[in-house]
C-alpha cells in the first residue's frame, strides 16, 4: 500500500523551510510540506536572504495563521511615523533574528526595525500612509515566527546603576587618601597634607552620604512609617552618624570614619543592584510567557477584534477556532459539534454541545462548527472575571525575612550599647559603637543570597517572581499538582494505532499524516508528531476536502481516503475504495490520549525523596485521575474537584502548600496556596498572577526551584549568624574603646567578603 | 611634596570627569542591553 502506483518509489526529504519529513516522487518538485512554508521561503528568497538557510542552527517553525487583533494594539504616534515594540516568539538563533529584521526592513513602508537577540523583542518604526501594523505583523507570522503585543512595558530602572557609579568613584578616591593618612600615623606626615586629604575626603563622601545612600534612607523611613524596624534603619543610623562625625572631625582636625562609610554604601548599593537585576530578569521572562494578545472573532463573515463585540452579536466559530466571548449556541453547522473547555474545567476531553448550550470565551471548537449569540464580552466574561478574582487573591501578605526579624533587636541593642559607651568613654567612643555596629554584612546577606537563589532557580527553569516568593518556597511541605496540562501535556498524543486488514500501522499513519499535513488542529499536530517520531514521511494529498464535523478527506496514491472522528479518543481512517466505508478494510484506527510528561515520574520521585508530600488534585473522573496518578507515581489523589473544592482543599492543609497548575480553573487554588506555580504554557492570566512560572516543557524546574529556595535559606541563615558574631565582637571591642578607624576599615570589607562567599555557595547547594 | 596641593585636586577633578562621562553614558541607556551588540557584529550586511 505504501508504494505509489507506477514510476520510481517516493523519496523522503525534509521540508526546505520547517524540516518536516515529506515524500517526493521522482517527477515531483515539491520541496515544502505546506503552502505556508512555501510562502515563507518565497518571501525570504525574494528578499535576497537565502543565506538564512545556510546559517540557521535549527529549522524554522511552521507558519500558522495569526489570530491577533492588531488593530487593538497601542501604537506610539509621532508626526508622520508610528512605532511599536513587539515580542516575537520562536526566534532560536542569530540567523532567525537576522532574517526577521531584514524581511521587516525590506517591507515597503517600514522605516526602521531592530530585533533584539537577548530579549526576543522587535522595535519597528513605519510610515502609516504606506503600511499598517496588521500587515507588518502578517509579514513576520508568514515566516513562521509569532509576533505578539506587549503589555505594560517597564523602562529599565537606571537609578541604582548611576548611584553605584558615583559611589564607586568617590569611595576609591577616599580609600587612596585614607591609605596615605593611615601611613602617616606610622611614618609621620606634614599636618598641611592631613588637612588637604581630610577635606578632599569629606568633599568626596558628601555625594555618597547625601545621594548614593538615599535608597537606604527611603527604606528605613518607609519601615518607620509602617511601624516596622527594617534592616535599613540601623544601617541608616550608622551612615548618618559616620557622616556627621566626619564633618565635625574634619573641622576639628581629628580622625574620621569616612572611608568605612563610603565602602559600606558602595557594597550595599552593589548588593541591591545585583538583587534587582536577578529579580527583574525573572519577572521579564515570566511576563514574556504570558501572551496578552487580543483575539479576533468572525461576525457576519468579517474578522473583528474581540474587544469590539457587543451583546447580541452572532459569531461563526469554525473548527480549531477559539470562542471570543461568552454566549449561547444558536446553530450547529454540521450534524454535531464538540467543544474543549479545558481552560475552565481542566478537562482535556472535548464535550459534545447542542443548540441552546452555553459556551464560554476561550473554549476551543474541536469538532464541527458552531454559531454563537454573544451574551457577555470583554471584562464580563467568566474567564475575565475569574482572572480578576485571581489577581485580587494573589495580592497576599508575605512573611518578614530573617534579617528583618533581627533588625528591631539589633537596633535597640545598638542604641543601648551606644548610650553605655557614651557613659563610659564619652561621645568619641559612642560614635565608634554606632559605626562598628552598622550591620553591613547582615544587610548584604539578604540581597546577595536572594539574588543567588533566584538565579540558581531561573537557570533551572523556574522563574521566581520575588524574594518573598523564594522565601515562601523554602517553607513548603506539600506539593500539589493539577492533572491536565501540568502532570500531562494537556494535548492529545498518539497512543495506539490499529491497522485494518490488508495494511500496516505505518501505512495508516502515513496516509493520516498526509491528510493532516497542513492542518493546525491539535489532533493533526499529534499525528504529524507521531509520524516524525516513527520516521514516516508525509505524502502529498490532492483534492483535500475538510468537512466540519465529519473530518477531512483527500486523494493519496490515486485513492480517496477519509479521516474522521470515531469512538471516544479515536480517529478512523477509511478507504473510499471500500464500499462499506469502514476502518476495518485497508483503513485503521488511531487512538489519541493526553499522556503524562516525560519527566513527571522522575520529578515526583525526586520530590518524595526530598521529603515532600505529593498530591494529585484534579477535576476529572476518579478512574482517569487514578490511572494518571499511578503512571506518575503519586499515591495521594483528590479527584472530581471543582475549582472551589481545590482551593478549599489547599486551605484545609493549613499552609506550606505549593500548587502547580496551568488553567484558569486552577486559579483559586493557586491563589490559596502558599506558593502558586503556573506552567509557562498555561493561560496568560494564570501566568501573570502566579508567584513562580515554569519556563520549560516539564516539571523538573519545580523540584529544582525548591532546592534553590532551601539553599538560599541556608545561605541567609549561615550569613546572618556569621555577621552577628562579627558584630557582637566588634561592638564589644568598640565599647571597651579598642576600635579606631583603621581597624574598622580592615574589618568591614572582611565581613562583607565573608557574606559574598556564603551567597556564592547557593549554586553548589542547589545541585 | 608641595606639588600635592595642586596634584590631589587635579587628580580628583580628572576622576570626576570620567565619573560624569559614565553618568552621561548610563543615563542615555548605554548599559541597558549588554548582550545584543556583541551578537550583532556577526551579522554580515
Amino acid at each position: 500500500m505504501t508504494a505509489p502506483a507506477g514510476g520510481a518509489g517516493p523519496i523522503a526529504v525534509g521540508c526546505a523551510h520547517c524540516g518536516a519529513a515529506i515524500e517526493r516522487s521522482a517527477a515531483q518538485q515539491a520541496l515544502y510540506c505546506c503552502g505556508g512554508c512555501e510562502m515563507a521561503a518565497a518571501i525570504i528568497q525574494g528578499s535576497g536572504l537565502g543565506a538564512y538557510y545556510e546559517s540557521r542552527e535549527s529549522p524554522a517553525p511552521r507558519p500558522q495563521a495569526d489570530s491577533t487583533a492588531w488593530d487593538a494594539v497601542a501604537i506610539e504616534h509621532s508626526d508622520d511615523r508610528c512605532a511599536v515594540t513587539l515580542a516575537i516568539d520562536g526566534l532560536t538563533c542569530s540567523a532567525c533574528v537576522w532574517v526577521t529584521e531584514r524581511v521587516l526592513l525590506a517591507t515597503p513602508g517600514v522605516q526602521a526595525a531592530t530585533v533584539s537577540h537577548a530579549t526576543g523583542r522587535a522595535r519597528i518604526d513605519w510610515d502609516p500612509s504606506r503600511i499598517a501594523l496588521p500587515a507588518i505583523a502578517r509579514r513576520i507570522s508568514m515566516l513562521g515566527y509569532r509576533p505578539r503585543p506587549l503589555s505594560g512595558e517597564a523602562k529599565p530602572d537606571r537609578g541604582l546603576l548611576l548611584r553605584l557609579g558615583v559611589a564607586g568613584f568617590c569611595s576609591m578616591n577616599i580609600m587612596l587618601l585614607s591609605a596615605s593618612l593611615y601611613a602617616g600615623w606610622f611614618d609621620g606626615i606634614d599636618p598641611r597634607f592631613v588637612g588637604l586629604f581630610q577635606w578632599t575626603s569629606l568633599a568626596l563622601a558628601t555625594p555618597i552620604a547625601l545621594w548614593c545612600a538615599e535608597p537606604l534612607y527611603v527604606g528605613a523611613w518607609a519601615g518607620l512609617r509602617h511601624r516596622v524596624l527594617h534592616m535599613d534603619l540601623p544601617v541608616s543610623i550608622g551612615v548618618i552618624a559616620m557622616y556627621a562625625q566626619g564633618v565635625y572631625a574634619t573641622i576639628a582636625g581629628r580622625d574620621t570614619w569616612l572611608d568605612s562609610l563610603s565602602m559600606l554604601v558602595t557594597l550595599l548599593i552593589a548588593g541591591r543592584l545585583w538583587e534587582q537585576r536577578g529579580r527583574r530578569s525573572a519577572v521579564e521572562a515570566a511576563t514574556a510567557l504570558a501572551s496578552t494578545a487580543p483575539r479576533v472573532a468572525r461576525r457576519a463573515g468579517v474578522d473583528v477584534a474581540a474587544s469590539a463585540l457587543i451583546v447580541g452579536d452572532i459569531l461563526d466559530v469554525g473548527l480549531g477556532e477559539e470562542i471570543a466571548a461568552d454566549g449561547i449556541i444558536v446553530r450547529l453547522s454540521g450534524a454535531r459539534a464538540r467543544v474543549r473547555m479545558s481552560l475552565l474545567t481542566g478537562e482535556a476531553e472535548p464535550v459534545e454541545v447542542r443548540v441552546g448550550d452555553a459556551v464560554v470565551a476561550g473554549s476551543l471548537v474541536e469538532d464541527g462548527a458552531i454559531v454563537v449569540r454573544v451574551e457577555a464580552t470583554g471584562g464580563d466574561t467568566l474567564l475575565a472575571r475569574m482572572a480578576a478574582e485571581l489577581a485580587r487573591a494573589a495580592d497576599r501578605p508575605t512573611p518578614p525575612s530573617l534579617t528583618d526579624r533581627i533588625a528591631p533587636w539589633f537596633t535597640g541593642l545598638t542604641l543601648i550599647l551606644a548610650a553605655l559607651a557614651l557613659a563610659i568613654g564619652g561621645p568619641e567612643r559612642a560614635m565608634a559603637v554606632l559605626v562598628v555596629a552598622c550591620p553591613c554584612a547582615l544587610a548584604l546577606a539578604g540581597p546577595l543570597s536572594t539574588a543567588a537563589g533566584l538565579g540558581a532557580s531561573a537557570r533551572r527553569g523556574l522563574l521566581v517572581r520575588s524574594g518573598e516568593a523564594l522565601r515562601s518556597l523554602a517553607t513548603i511541605t506539600t506539593v500539589a499538582f493539577d492533572k491536565t496540562g501540568t502532570i500531562t501535556h494537556g494535548e492529545p498524543a498518539v497512543t495506539a494505532i490499529t491497522a485494518g486488514t490488508g495494511t500496516t500501522e505505518s501505512a495508516v499513519l502515513r496516509i493520516a499524516a498526509g491528510l493532516e499535513r497542513a492542518s493546525g488542529h491539535p489532533i493533526a499536530r499529534a499525528i504529524r508528531a507521531e509520524a516524525a517520531r516513527r520516521g514516516v514521511a508525509m505524502p502529498e494529498a490532492l483534492d483535500l476536502v475538510e468537512q466540519p464535523g465529519s473530518g477531512i478527506s483527500g486523494v493519496i496514491d490515486g485513492v480517496r481516503w477519509t479521516l474522521r472522528a470515531g469512538a471516544a479518543g479515536q480517529v478512523e481512517l477509511c478507504c473510499d475504495a471500500d464500499p462499506a466505508h469502514t476502518s476495518q478494510n485497508k483503513g485503521g484506527r488511531i487512538g489519541l490520549r493526553d499522556v503524562i510528561r516525560d519527566d513527571a515520574a522522575r520529578t515526583v520521585a525526586a520530590l518524595k525523596a526530598a521529603g515532600y508530600r505529593v498530591v494529585l488534585v484534579s477535576g476529572d473522573h476518579p478512574e482517569v485521575v487514578q490511572r494518571i496518578a499511578a503512571e506518575a507515581g503519586i499515591t495521594e489523589v483528590l479527584a472530581g474537584a471543582t475549582p472551589e473544592a481545590k482551593a478549599a482543599w489547599v486551605r484545609a492543609q493549613g499552609g506550606g502548600v505549593l500548587f502547580v497548575g496551568d488553567g484558569v480553573n486552577d486559579g483559586p487554588a493557586l491563589a490559596a496556596a502558599t506558593v502558586g506555580v503556573a506552567m509557562g504554557t498555561g493561560v496568560a492570566s494564570t501566568v501573570t498572577v502566579a508567584d513562580a512560572v515554569v519556563a520549560r516543557d516539564g516539571l523538573g524546574p519545580v523540584a529544582a526551584g525548591l532546592r534553590a529556595a532551601r539553599a538560599a535559606k541556608r545561605a541567609i541563615r549561615g550569613n546572618a549568624s556569621r555577621s552577628l558574631i562579627y558584630n557582637a565582637l566588634a561592638v564589644t571591642a568598640a565599647v571597651a574603646g579598642w576600635v579606631n578607624p583603621l581597624i574598622a576599615a580592615v574589618l568591614m570589607p572582611l565581613s562583607s567578603a565573608m557574606v559574598a562567599w556564603g551567597a556564592a555557595r547557593v549554586e553548589k547547594w542547589t545541585r | 611634596m608641595d606639588a600635592l596641593i595642586f596634584l590631589v585636586p587635579i587628580a580628583v577633578g580628572l576622576g570626576a570627569l570620567f565619573a560624569a562621562l559614565f553618568l552621561y553614558a548610563a543615563s542615555r541607556g548605554q548599559f541597558d542591553d549588554l548582550e545584543d551588540p556583541a551578537v550583532r557584529m556577526f551579522d554580515e550586511d
